[in-house]
């Protein structure tokens, strides 16, 4: 087992929510020491207003901290430097994962850390299960939470002691509700989804689990295995945002079996002899992740990928294969074809471990936490309060001017920090200086959720044309600002263009009463044009079936009825399963589960129509005697066509989306239009077809 | 009047009036698993709670004689030499809360054969215990700390009745610079406490009829077939079991079709995979891969083990085997594939 550093000793004090105790009982052990006679200082410990945290400091060197003034404000922070100076035997750092103000030396404390650790002091540390890095995917499966803070484990696994603190749930619910553990509500939401009876049991689980591994790591590690021996694990890179899950997941593994783990990219030669341009940046960030980790990486190339691959893998004696699922790709007509299936095939003498994505109520994990909004947020923004008038809002915006970063809008929040309203800043300098915040202030204003991802806020942004957009918590509490700075090179496709392209037509640019008439005009003609010359087609079957319709005229009078009842068959089965695609219900390989529906539902509706249509022919008959003598097999014609039509209609409608999305083309682009222009082609063919089977020897 | 001998610990049904019952779990003496509970209930006892000590080691340690003196004691009934609860009493004394240091004691005589029985008609009439116990005196743990002791235990507590337990807590201290025996056996009362609070957590979404959104604890299944190298799979499913902590299970599924010499070599594969202490099922389907993902899904299975798929020809790689087909249908799970 190696440890941090020849040095300093690390212990961790391991707790699975804020309360447990973990501060308090690492400064009960640091009293302790220090009655034993041994130099020690207090780094750095958050006492949050609690009164027993502060008679435990009482005797204590609590060193100073280090204030940092940032753009969000001022922090107070570990002096490293003022610990080195003392040059202490032991040094009490509080929250491990805590991470440092923009501007630090050290983004990390636990960077902090490992500075003192090097400088030979020992240091005792606090920090709860879910901090750890490699849990990430686990604890956002069981609470719904990304934790952002975290610290890697390699760090936890080289420290020298681990103690749990350990208090039942129930116990700490208990505290909870008598106010032991939050003097101030606005820290109590940040933990909510933590504090929940069986979340807490499974996080205090996982943290017991954890301490035994560490345990077990330990004692194994006496025994451990000479490196030629070790398991060695291959993890295989995509651009795909499930390999930093993988390389979570890998990273655990190789830390259990403690084998040596590789991260490797492949790319096919023949794309170009670089790093492909589209795929680069992710890779690239995949690489630096693997790298925070501790697992070598590695970028090779050749004509095959798989066979790269397990080339590599076989020359560099792997033992396990690591790859996620393929993304759903065109070659699902060809399943053998996938690149999991290749791995397979070629590499069958090694372990090959596919990893399942990690998904919680159906939604998956946003790969690095750092890409939700919270990420971007900061907390530089003017406050007021509703309770100002205009003139004191003012001056105190002036006030503050000087820590924020944008200027655009003040924000007015009462005393718990709830967002009451927005100003902006124009408004503000020109509203009647007496008049009350609370009068001038937007209550409809526009905001955002800490774990929205960050191309929504982008998008969002530049829909409603905002400069900046308030983060609020579940209760409405304001958590900071997103500007649009922040999100600039983000904005993409704007929503709503899926509908538009259900009618046939190109996204506007704009709002519609915005959009000059000429490029209206522009837009919609082309799809017209397309649409008409497909419509011509008709023309050309109708003069196919010219001689028969020259014999029996009465057929002519049933087209339009015919295909217009295909063509509305198509349009409306398109519209629905554009619709389920959209909102996830169906996915590709239910196309035969769909296929089989709409076939039903055709045959269903056809027979309806038909019989409307026999029925009306009947009763024309009858009343007039519009269509001649045979009207009995033209009323059976017309059935029958209308219940070829109609189901041609609908299962063609409802795969033409699933043959689009095969394709790779965007499914709402198999516009209603395009649906009913092919049946309406085909609906003739059926039309005529069925009348020469039937009306043959009788009218034709 | 003897009472109603419990045979089975009945876990809490809820709404009913049972009484909580936490354990203080230690995994060697003088980790001061006594004087955490003993703190426990003279704080409940400050809080206005109705305490009383039910049973007491035979020496108390120093430290608890002050915490003693504040509360009630129900002295055990001396019968051969032995402290037996004097539930009678207890029971017509009825506190909210009765501590029992030592859970595991077997009664000479008396109303049940075991103390934890006592417990379990104590809990069985709406009195809330706290209980004590060592690691080495639960049944299932038991060989395996005498191994590394060397020091027999003859009085144990089931585990079953372990897991019915509300709230385990296990007394911690670290063992850096302790013997490596003691490291082991604070690792085994770490496990087992996670292991408790599991079932206790797995009640608990059942009983609320929540589905877990996440796991806290891997579970492996392992595929055999004739033709799978069982040995590799069943040993790397046992070291990994060993090293993550977690459960294996392992499946066969009988196909109709299947050979004498199959289903000989099969045989062989299922003995050995129970020797092994894995669980194992047959289950009767046409369709292998389907049957596996179902059985998997309803089982909280974290990663399947399988083997390579023999086929390499030409349809495999156009159309897949039936390992890619599982790899595919196990949305959710890990698939682990072994060569032969």
């Amino acid at each position: 087992m190696t440890h941090a550093t020849a040095g300093g000793h690390l212990k961790i004090y391991l707790g699975y929510a804020p309360g447990v105790g973990k501060t308090y009982q690492m400064l009960e052990d640091a009293r302790e020491l220090k009655a034993r006679g041994v130099d020690l200082v207090i780094g750095c410990v958050e006492s949050r207003g609690r009164s027993d945290i502060g008679e435990l400091l009482e005797g204590l060197n609590v060193l100073p901290l280090r204030r940092v003034v940032h753009r969000g404000g001022a922090a107070e922070e570990l002096d490293v430097d003022a610990v080195l100076r003392w040059g202490p035997r032991v040094c009490v750092v509080d929250e491990l994962a805590h991470s440092n103000p923009p501007g630090s030396t050290r983004q990390k404390r636990w960077q902090d850390v490992q500075v003192l650790l090097q400088a030979g002091i020992d240091v005792l540390a606090t920090m709860n299960v879910q901090h750890l890095a490699s849990l990430s995917d686990q604890i956002w499966q069981l609470t719904g939470v990304r934790v952002r803070e975290t610290v890697p484990d390699w760090l936890f696994q080289q420290a020298n002691e681990v103690v749990i603190v350990d208090v039942t749930p129930r116990a700490l619910l208990h505290r909870l509700e008598r106010g032991a553990i939050y003097p101030s509500d606005r820290a109590k939401t940040e933990s909510e989804a933590f504090f929940q009876e069986p979340i807490l049991v499974a996080l205090r689980e996982l943290a017991i689990r954890q301490t035994a591994q560490a345990l077990e790591a330990r004692q194994s590690g006496m025994t451990r295995p000479p490196e030629s021996q070790a398991d060695k694990i291959l993890v295989n890179i995509t651009a795909d945002p499930s390999t930093a899950m993988l390389l979570r997941r890998a990273r655990r593994v190789a830390d259990h079996l403690q084998a040596v783990c590789i991260a490797v990219y492949v790319y096919s030669k023949e794309e170009s002899s670089e790093l492909p341009a589209e795929d680069r940046p992710t890779v690239e960030r995949h690489l630096r992740f693997a790298e925070n980790l501790h697992i070598g990486t590695k970028v090779i190339h050749g004509k095959n990928r798989a066979q790269t691959l397990v080339d590599y893998a076989r020359k560099n004696g792997v033992t396990q294969v690591f790859l996620s699922r393929s993304a759903r790709t065109l070659r699902r007509w060809f399943p053998g074809l996938d690149f999991t299936d290749q791995v397979l095939q070629l590499a069958n003498e090694m372990e090959v471990t596919v990893v399942a994505e990690r998904s919680r109520h159906g939604r998956a994990a946003s790969p690095y936490p750092e890409d939700e909004a919270g990420a971007l947020m900061h907390s530089g923004y003017v406050r007021i309060t509703p309770e100002m008038t205009v003139e004191e809002a003012i001056a105190e915006s002036r006030q503050q001017a000087g820590q924020v970063e944008m200027i655009y809008y003040a924000y007015a929040l009462d005393e718990s920090e709830h967002l009451m309203g927005v100003v902006s800043f124009r408004e503000l300098l020109s509203a009647e200086r007496s008049r009350k915040i609370r009068e001038v202030m937007h209550t409809d204003y526009v905001f955002v959720s800490e774990d929205a991802d960050q191309e929504t806020v982008a998008q969002l942004l530049a829909k409603r044309r905002l400069l900046a957009v308030p983060v609020l918590d579940q209760e409405g509490r304001m958590l900071g600002i997103i500007t649009s700075a922040d999100v600039a090179g983000l904005v993409q496709q704007e929503a709503g263009e899926d509908i538009l392209k259900i009618g046939g037509m190109e996204a506007l640019d704009g709002p519609y009463l915005e959009v000059t008439f000429g490029q209206m005009v522009r837009k919609r003609a082309g799809w017209l044009a397309i649409l008409f010359v497909g419509e011509m087609l008709t023309a050309t079957a109708m003069g196919y079936f010219s001689a028969e319709i020259e014999r029996a005229v009465v057929l002519a009078l049933f087209i339009p009825l015919i295909i217009s009842s295909g063509g509305n068959s198509g349009s409306q089965a398109t519209t629905l399963v554009i619709r389920a695609m959209a909102l996830g219900e169906i996915r590709l390989r239910d196309w035969w589960r769909v296929i089989r529906r709409e076939l039903a539902a055709g045959l269903t509706l056809g027979t309806i129509l038909g019989a409307i249509g026999i029925s009306r022919i009947f009763l024309w008959h009858t009343l007039r005697g519009t269509y001649g003598p045979h009207y009995r097999v033209v009323a059976v014609t017309i059935g029958c066509s209308l219940i070829g039509v109609v189901m041609f209609g609908t299962t063609a409608g409802s795969m033409l989306p699933f043959l689009l999305r095969r394709c790779g083309l965007d499914p709402a682009s198999a516009s209603a239009p395009f649906v009913a222009t092919l049946v309406d082609v085909t609906g003739l063919v059926i039309y005529f077809s069925v009348a020469s089977v039937i009306l043959r020897g009788i009218l034709l | 009047m003897p009472g109603p001998e419990p045979t089975q610990p009945n876990p809490a049904a809820p709404g009913s009036t049972r009484g909580r019952l936490k354990v203080f779990l230690g995994y060697a003496s003088g980790v001061g698993k006594s004087f955490r509970m003993f703190d426990e209930a003279r704080r409940r006892k400050e809080r206005g709670q109705d305490v009383v000590v039910g049973a007491l080691q035979p020496q108390v340690p120093l430290e608890i004689e002050p915490i003693l003196s504040s509360l009630e004691i129900v002295p055990t009934v001396d019968i051969q030499g032995v402290p037996v609860i004097d539930v009678a009493a207890i029971l017509q004394r009825h506190p909210q809360v009765c501590v029992v240091d030592g859970l595991a004691y077997d009664n000479p005589w008396g109303r049940h054969t075991h103390r934890w029985q006592d417990v379990e008609e104590l809990l069985a009439n709406g009195i809330n215990v706290i209980g004590s116990v060592n690691l080495q005196h639960i049944d299932d743990q038991r060989e395996a700390v005498e191994k590394l002791t060397g020091r027999p235990v003859s009085e144990t507590i089931p585990r079953d009745f372990l897991n019915t337990a509300d709230e385990i807590v296990v007394v911690d201290a670290p063992t850096e610079g302790a013997p490596p025996e003691l490291s082991a056996l604070r690792e085994m009362a770490l496990v087992l406490s996670a292991d408790v609070i599991d079932a206790g957590l797995q009640r608990y979404l059942q009983s609320h009829d929540i589905e877990p959104a996440g796991r806290t604890r891997e579970r492996f299944l392992v595929c055999l077939t004739a033709r799978a190298n069982a040995d590799r799979m069943i040993a790397s499913a046992r070291q990994s079991a060993a090293r993550f902590h977690c459960d294996v299970l392992a499946v066969y599924v009988r196909r109709p079709n299947s050979s004498a010499a199959d289903q000989r070599e099969m045989e062989e594969n299922l003995a050995r995979a129970r020797e092994a202490g894995a669980r194992v099922d047959v289950l009767e389907a046409d369709d292998p891969v389907e049957s596996i993902v179902q059985y998997a899904r309803s089982h909280g299975v974290t990663q399947i083990f399988v083997g390579h798929s023999m086929k390499n020809d030409w349809r495999a790689r156009l159309w897949g085997t039936p390992v890619s087909r599982l790899i595919r249908a196990a949305e959710g799970m890990d698939v682990r594939v072994f060569p032969h």
